[in-house]
C-alpha cells in the first residue's frame, strides 16, 4: 500500500550557514529521521574541518604535522588533500589551501594592505611549500591549511549519500548555497532552484535540476569595499590579491564537490579565462559578469 | 553536452577517492532505460509509363525496434535488443525495353508479404579512458537467416584530445528462396562477411570535433538477388554477380558547435570503392538547434551519388564477356536526395522523438557515369517515432 507522501522542511545552521534540507516523507517521524541525518554529517565535518576552532582534529593534524616527521592524517582528510591538491595543479596555482593568512590580511583591513604585509602572507603561502606524498603531511611552521573551500560542498555529497542510503529519494539539501539533488518530486519533476542575482539581492535565474549538485560562487558574498572597490574573498594565491573576475558563478555536476571546484576556479581565473574553463567544462553552468551581461551553457535555465 | 575537459575529468577523478563519493555518483548512472522506435518505410508506386506488368505499389516496411541497456555495474553494460518487420508490396524483378526504346519495368507479381525478427546482444566494458564492446546478433526471415559477432573498442588520449577507434565484425547468412522450384531460383546458398574498421577523432578546439574512419569488408559466397531476373539478349536469366566482394568506405565527420546560435552543425563525407568497380560519395550536413525546455529540431539534407559497375545494365543487347548480369537498380548510376526532419524532447528521465524523411533517387543525378534509363529507381517517405525511458 502507497502511503502519501508529504514535503518536508527542515532548517539547521551548520558551518556557519543557514542549511535546510527537504524530502518527501511518510511521516513526522521519517521526516525527523532525515533532519537529524543530515545535521550529524554536517556537524561531525564542521567539528572536524573548520578553521574556526582551536582544537579539532585539522588542527591538531596541522600542529603536528609541523613537528620534524610530519603527520598522517586519515584516509578522509587524505582524499581530501589529494583533492585539494588537484585543484591546485588544474588552477596552475591559484587555488591553494594555505592562503589562510592571505585571507584574514584582507579580511581585516580597512585600507589595501601594504606590499610589505601582503609579501610577508606570501611566505606563509603556496602549496608547492607543503611536503605531501599522499600520506605523511609536513607543514612549514607558520601555515595554515583551510579546508573550508572544499568541505561545505564535501558535506552536501555526503548527506545526500547517507539520506539516499536511509532510503530518501525525491529532495535536497542545502548547505548555505551548496546543494546535492538527491532526486526529483516524486512525479519525475525536477526542482527549481534560484540563482541569487550578484548585485540586486534578487533571483538571476531558475535552474531545473533532478540530481547532483549545485555550487554558486560570487564577488557579493563576504566582500570587503575599500575605497569604494568591491574586493572578492576569493584571493589569488600566485599575486596574493583578491581576484577581480566574474560576479558570480553557478555550476551543476554529477556531485556538489566538483561544481564547488569548477565554481571556484572558474571565480579564481578572472572573467576571459573563467568563461573559457566553464566552456570547456561539459557542466552546466551559468556566469554573470557585473555589468548585467549573463552567459550560460543549459536548456534548463530560465530568467526572471 | 560535450565531454568534459582534461581539467575537469582530472577533477572528477581526484574526487572518486573521497568516502562514499563513487557510491554516490555510481547511483547516478542512467542505471537502466528501455527504448522503443516504431518506424513506418513506404516507397511509392513505379509510375504508370515506366511500368509493363505486375503489381506498381512497391515496399512498405513497418519495424519496431525494442532496446533495454542496462548498466550491470560501473565498468559493464548490457544491451539486449529485439527488432520486429514486417514488410509487403511488390519489388522490381526485370527491365525489358519499350517499342520506343524505353526501358520498363516488370514488377513481381503477387504482393510479397515477409516477417524479419532480428535479435541483438551486447556488452559494453569501459575502464580509465579506454571502452570495449563485444557483441553477438541472429537475424530471421523466411528465407533468410544470419548470425554475426562484433567487436569494437576506442581509446582516448590522456588529455581527451584524441579517440582512436577499432572494430571488427563477421556475419554468416544463408538463404533459402521461397518457390525455388516453381521460377528456378538457387535452393539454398551461403555468403559471409568480414569487416574491420579503423578511426580518429580529435578535439580542433572547445567548438569543434572532427572524426575520421576507413572501413574495408570482405564478403563471398553468393552475393546474387535470388529474386531477380535480367534479360540478356532474348533470354530472361537469373540474377548473376561475382562471388566475391571487397569494399573499402572513407567517412569524415565534422561537429562545430555554434555559440551564438547554440546550434551544432554536423558535415560528414563518405566514399566508398569496390572490387565490383562501383564508385559512390556521400555528403550529409545537419543543423542541430536546441529550443526551450528541452526540445531540440534536426534538419537535414544527404546527397548520393554512385556509379554503376560494368555488369549492371537494365537489360543487355549482347551478352557479356564476363558471364556477370545484373538489373538490380540498386546497382545503376544514379543520384539521390533526402531531406529529414526531427524532433526531440528530453525531460529528466524522458525523451520523445519523431522524424520524417523523403528521399528522391533519379538517374539525372549522378555525378559521373553514363546516365542509365533505371526504371526501378526508388522513392520513398520514412516516418519515425521513438520513447526512450530511464528505469
Amino acid at each position: 500500500m502507497n502511503r502519501p507522501v508529504k514535503l518536508v522542511r527542515k532548517r539547521f545552521n551548520s558551518m556557519g550557514c543557514p542549511a535546510e534540507i527537504c524530502v518527501y516523507s511518510h511521516s513526522e517521524q521519517s521526516a525527523n529521521r532525515a533532519w537529524a541525518i543530515a545535521r550529524a554529517e554536517a556537524q561531525r565535518l564542521d567539528l572536524k574541518y573548520s578553521s574556526y576552532r582551536t582544537n579539532n582534529y585539522f588542527v591538531l593534524l596541522q600542529q603536528r604535522a609541523a613537528q620534524p616527521g610530519g603527520a598522517s592524517p586519515d584516509a578522509e582528510t587524505s582524499a581530501l588533500l589529494n583533492f585539494a591538491s588537484c585543484q591546485y595543479r588544474q588552477s596552475d596555482g591559484c587555488f591553494d589551501i594555505t592562503t589562510g593568512q592571505l585571507s584574514r590580511l584582507w579580511e581585516r583591513s580597512a585600507s589595501i594592505p601594504a606590499s610589505h604585509e601582503i609579501d610577508q602572507a606570501m611566505g606563509r603561502t603556496g602549496w608547492h611549500k607543503v611536503a605531501w606524498d599522499g600520506h605523511r603531511l609536513g607543514l612549514p611552521g607558520g601555515m595554515r591549511l583551510d579546508l573550508g573551500g572544499i568541505v561545505k560542498e564535501y558535506a552536501a555529497d555526503r548527506v545526500a549519500l547517507l539520506l539516499r542510503k536511509a532510503g530518501f529519494n525525491s529532495g535536497y539539501i542545502d548547505l548555505g548555497g551548496d546543494l546535492h539533488i538527491i532526486g526529483p518530486h516524486p512525479d519525475s519533476r525536477p526542482w527549481r532552484v534560484g540563482i541569487r542575482h550578484p548585485r540586486n539581492g534578487g533571483v538571476l535565474a531558475g535552474i531545473d535540476i533532478s540530481h547532483g549538485g549545485l555550487a554558486s560562487s560570487g564577488d557579493y558574498e563576504r566582500f570587503r569595499m575599500i575605497d569604494g572597490q568591491r574586493y572578492s574573498h576569493l584571493i589569488d594565491a600566485r599575486s596574493g590579491w583578491p581576484v577581480q573576475g566574474l560576479a558570480s558563478v553557478s555550476v551543476w555536476a554529477s556531485s556538489c564537490l566538483i561544481a564547488g571546484a569548477v565554481t571556484t576556479l572558474a571565480m579564481l581565473l578572472g572573467r576571459q579565462q573563467g568563461l573559457d574553463l566553464l566552456a570547456e567544462s561539459g557542466l552546466g553552468w551559468l556566469a554573470h559578469d557585473g555589468h548585467g551581461r549573463i552567459t550560460d551553457q543549459s536548456s534548463t535555465a530560465s530568467y526572471c | 553536452m560535450k565531454a568534459p575537459s582534461a581539467r575537469i575529468r582530472a577533477l572528477f577523478a581526484s574526487s572518486l577517492g573521497l568516502p562514499g563519493m563513487q557510491e554516490l555518483l555510481a547511483a547516478e548512472l542512467p542505471e537502466e532505460n528501455v527504448a522503443y522506435r516504431f518506424t513506418h518505410y513506404d516507397e511509392e508506386p513505379v509510375p504508370k509509363e515506366k511500368l509493363l506488368a505486375g503489381d506498381p505499389s512497391r515496399y512498405s516496411i513497418d519495424s519496431q525496434q525494442l532496446r533495454w541497456v542496462k548498466n550491470l555495474d560501473e565498468n559493464y553494460t548490457l544491451t539486449v535488443g529485439y527488432l520486429h518487420e514486417a514488410m509487403s508490396g511488390s519489388s522490381p524483378w526485370y527491365v525489358i525495353p519499350g517499342s520506343d526504346g524505353q526501358a520498363l519495368q516488370v514488377m513481381s507479381g503477387a504482393t510479397i508479404r515477409e516477417k524479419r525478427d532480428q535479435l541483438d546482444i551486447s556488452l559494453g566494458l569501459s575502464a580509465d579512458n579506454s571502452s570495449h564492446e563485444f557483441g553477438l546478433g541472429y537475424s530471421t526471415e523466411d528465407d533468410y537467416r544470419a548470425v554475426y559477432g562484433s567487436y569494437s573498442g576506442s581509446r582516448e588520449t590522456a588529455d581527451s584530445l584524441e579517440e582512436y577507434s577499432w572494430g571488427f565484425s563477421y556475419s554468416d547468412d544463408e538463404i533459402h528462396p521461397s518457390d525455388a522450384t516453381e521460377f528456378g531460383r538457387v535452393l539454398s546458398a551461403a555468403r559471409d562477411a568480414w569487416s574491420a574498421s579503423l578511426g580518429f577523432s580529435q578535439v580542433v578546439n572547445r567548438n569543434a570535433v572532427i572524426q575520421t574512419g576507413a572501413t574495408v569488408t570482405r564478403q563471398t559466397g553468393f552475393l546474387s538477388d535470388p529474386y531477380k531476373l535480367v534479360l540478356v539478349e532474348q533470354s530472361i536469366l537469373s540474377d548473376q554477380r561475382p562471388d566475391e566482394r571487397t569494399m573499402f568506405s572513407w567517412t569524415t565527420r565534422l561537429r562545430q558547435y555554434l555559440q551564438r546560435s547554440r546550434a551544432a552543425l554536423q558535415l560528414d563525407y563518405r566514399y566508398f570503392l569496390d572490387s565490383w568497380d562501383i564508385q559512390a560519395h556521400t555528403l550529409d550536413a545537419a543543423w542541430v538547434q536546441p529550443l526551450n525546455e528541452g526540445w531540440e529540431l534536426t534538419s537535414g539534407v544527404r546527397y548520393y551519388t554512385q556509379k554503376a559497375p560494368d555488369f549492371y545494365a537494365p537489360y543487355f543487347e549482347a551478352t557479356p564477356s564476363d558471364p556477370y548480369w545484373s538489373s538490380d537498380y540498386r546497382l545503376a548510376t544514379y543520384g539521390a536526395l533526402s531531406y529529414r526532419l526531427n524532433l526531440q524532447w528530453q525531460q529528466h528521465r524522458y525523451q520523445a522523438l519523431a522524424g520524417v524523411e523523403y528521399y528522391d533517387s533519379d538517374s539525372s543525378l549522378a555525378l559521373a557515369g553514363k546516365p542509365q534509363d533505371t526504371p526501378g529507381l526508388v522513392d520513398f517517405w520514412r516516418l519515425s517515432v521513438a520513447f526512450t525511458v530511464s528505469l
